[in-house]
């Protein structure tokens, strides 16, 4: 295989950089939302189970 | 040859991760039903979504299959300049996310829908011509989803690209149709989730192990032997260039605020404010969604080059020639141990059905609610107009579908062109003739008429996707079909949402225009290259698409003296 020209390597660097932003960037996205996304079903959860007993209390009244 | 391509390390271990996770995630779904209590818990649920929650729900929608399938298809077939797709993406998602451009404002307003904007802000024109583009475009660029999963199963279990392909095909919609008529979004929320942490973390590994498999600097010799300097500079490549750039930045822009899907995760948000934030948040995962893949498509190129029983199939010349599609998959079947292939079929299998639950149920949803029933509420010469336009359509789709069926079975042309016809002509008058009867017997479309007729379109476009996806081959790559179909409902709903929220001329004979001009995109996934015109390159067509809308708004706004001062924006303005 031919070597590759210095101008395309220096293009290929560039491109590992943003490889590696995209893959250290992706990981502590699913660190973080992963873990605090959770308590945030919970939440949702609750937001939605007290607007319900709201609704079902104004049917009864 | 084939055999030897289609090897796989897809074992029992692999089937019973695979089976356990699917069933796992569809019974999930189905529990957390029960806390769907309205409409607005349904489509965007109770808008009680937080920013972690929002921002795994919007990348677990926005990451599936069909992108990783497309993003691979470009690294394998532009190598490394296709990263500049990721980086365009992050570009248009932050502009969104720092200046709350669009997004802020559609939240703040409380629209669930982008149609339901355009009735608020034009009238009901603008309503039923905007939802029958978005539709039209919706359904044409989910129409390659069957195809490019049922090609990353084939290719995962080793089967191959003949019969077991179109078995495989119809196997995977009739589950996806099953399991769209369980959804709802509180449940997609969940299932988003669960995928955001699955697939998300599997798709990290999988890079990873890729590049230490092959190694970085293999990689780039083979895209640089392969595809030459272009394989690197996007500037440089055939595909790509200045005018790709621009679009894809417009793309990011456009499609990140616009696009009903990943709308919906933002009219979902919390307040105004998260809605922004999610768009901040989501530009790095934006941006991982194509850089992962595109690194698996160069790291398959390199292993499949070293390889030459390989590099006969996918980089020979001839009609033999396997499509750029099949492999990332075939390069993961090849190196991935068992096990950790089960973990990522599963993920990609539960994906692809949580993109079709959302687009099916989307695309339906909009023919019904923004399409049919505001007919309900107009004239003698709207149920006249509503009678021709559903003649014209429903005569078109019955004859395309009658001629897949026949041409599938093997019928020759001429006879399945003749049935088509006659099948067509005869649907479109009874359509004509019956469709403004059905509009003056009833005041409204009813609730259960909406269900059924809803259920009936998921139905009819998952038929559709299964001819479509057995004859219709991309002319160019699978992104640049997607690209070019989002396009022809982009281009007049950006302007018409922009310039509808940032500028009070703006009126409904404008936004007609913009719409239409829309159309001009539907060009672009007709085989020009084959027929010899060079130029009408996709890239060509978007721009010039894309120009025209942002024109027709202007120019039509202007030319035409609104019967209404300016609607008022927001309901603050309207109070």
């Amino acid at each position: 295989m031919e070597p590759v020209p210095a101008n395309v390597q220096n293009l290929a660097w560039l491109w590992w950089l943003v490889l590696l932003a995209a893959l250290v960037g992706f990981g502590g996205m699913i660190a973080l939302c992963g873990t605090l996304g959770f308590g945030d079903i919970l939440a949702m959860f609750r937001t939605l189970d007290e607007e319900h007993a709201d609704t079902d209390r104004g049917h009864e009244t | 040859m084939e055999s030897a391509v289609f090897q796989t390390n897809f074992s029992t271990l692999d089937w019973v991760i695979a089976v356990i996770y699917l069933s796992g995630t569809v019974g999930l779904g189905i529990w957390v039903n029960r806390f769907v209590g309205s409409l607005a818990d349904f489509i965007v649920a109770g808008r009680a979504l937080r920013i972690y929650l929002a921002v795994a729900t919007m990348t677990g929608t926005e990451i599936g299959l069909v992108t990783v399938m497309y993003n691979a298809q470009e690294g394998f077939e532009r190598g490394l300049s296709a990263y500049v797709i990721g980086v365009c993406w992050f570009i248009g998602l932050l502009i969104v996310g720092l200046t709350g451009f669009i997004i802020y404002r559609l939240r703040e307003l409380e629209v669930m829908t982008i149609p339901e904007y355009y009735e608020r802000r034009y009238g009901v024109r603008a309503r039923v011509v905007g939802g029958a583009i978005l539709a039209l475009a919706g359904i044409l660029n989910m129409g390659l989803f069957l195809q490019a999963g049922a090609r990353f199963m084939t290719s995962v279990l080793g089967i191959g690209t003949g019969t077991g392909l179109k078995v495989l095909m119809t196997v995977m919609l009739v589950l996806v149709l099953i399991y769209t008529t369980l959804g709802g979004m509180v449940s997609v929320v969940i299932t988003d989730y669960i995928q955001f942490v699955v697939l998300g973390t599997s798709m990290v590994v999988a890079t990873v192990w890729a590049i230490s498999h092959v190694g970085w600097d293999e990689m780039v010799r083979a895209v640089v032997s392969h595809r030459g300097a272009a394989g690197v500079n996007p500037v440089a490549s055939e595909g790509y260039g200045w005018h790709y750039i621009l679009w894809m930045i417009y793309m990011g822009v456009a499609a990140g605020s616009l696009w009903a899907t990943a709308t919906a995760r933002a009219l979902s948000a919390r307040s105004p404010r998260v809605a922004q934030k999610l768009y901040a948040w989501s530009s790095i995962t934006f941006l991982s969604r194509v850089v992962l893949p595109v690194t698996w498509g160069a790291a398959a190129l390199a292993y499949i080059a070293a390889r030459p029983e390989l590099a006969a199939a996918f980089l020979g010349e001839g009609p033999d020639k396997l499509s750029g599609q099949y492999a990332m998959p075939v390069f993961f079947a090849h190196v991935f141990p068992s096990g950790f292939l089960g973990i990522i079929a599963a993920g990609m299998m539960a994906g692809f059905m949580s993109t079709h639950d959302s687009y099916l149920l989307c695309w339906a949803s909009v023919i019904t609610q923004d399409v049919v029933a505001p007919f309900y509420r107009v004239g003698p010469r709207g149920r006249a107009v509503a009678g021709l336009l559903s003649g014209i359509f429903g005569g078109l789709a019955v004859s395309a579908i009658i001629y897949g069926i026949l041409r599938t079975a093997g019928t020759p042309v001429w006879a399945g062109f003749l049935v088509a016809v006659l099948g067509g002509v005869t649907c479109a008058g009874w359509l004509g003739f019956r469709v403004p009867q059905v509009l003056e017997a009833a005041p409204s479309l009813p609730e259960r008429g909406r269900v059924i007729l809803t259920r009936v379109l998921i139905v009819l476009i998952g038929i559709f996707l299964l001819i479509w996806g057995l004859w219709y081959e991309a002319p160019s790559t699978l992104w640049t079909y997607m690209a070019i179909t989002g396009t022809i409902y982009l281009s007049g709903a950006f302007v018409c949402i922009a310039f509808g929220i940032y500028w009070r001329r703006a009126n409904e004979t404008g936004a007609l225009i913009a719409l239409l001009a829309g159309l001009v995109a539907v060009l672009g996934i007709l085989p020009w290259k084959d027929w010899g015109v060079e130029w009408m390159t996709e890239t060509n067509i978007a721009v010039v698409t894309i120009l025209l809308a942002a024109v027709g708004i202007v120019v039509g706004s202007l030319v035409t003296r609104p019967r209404t001062p300016p609607a008022p924006a927001s309901r603050e303005e309207a109070a």
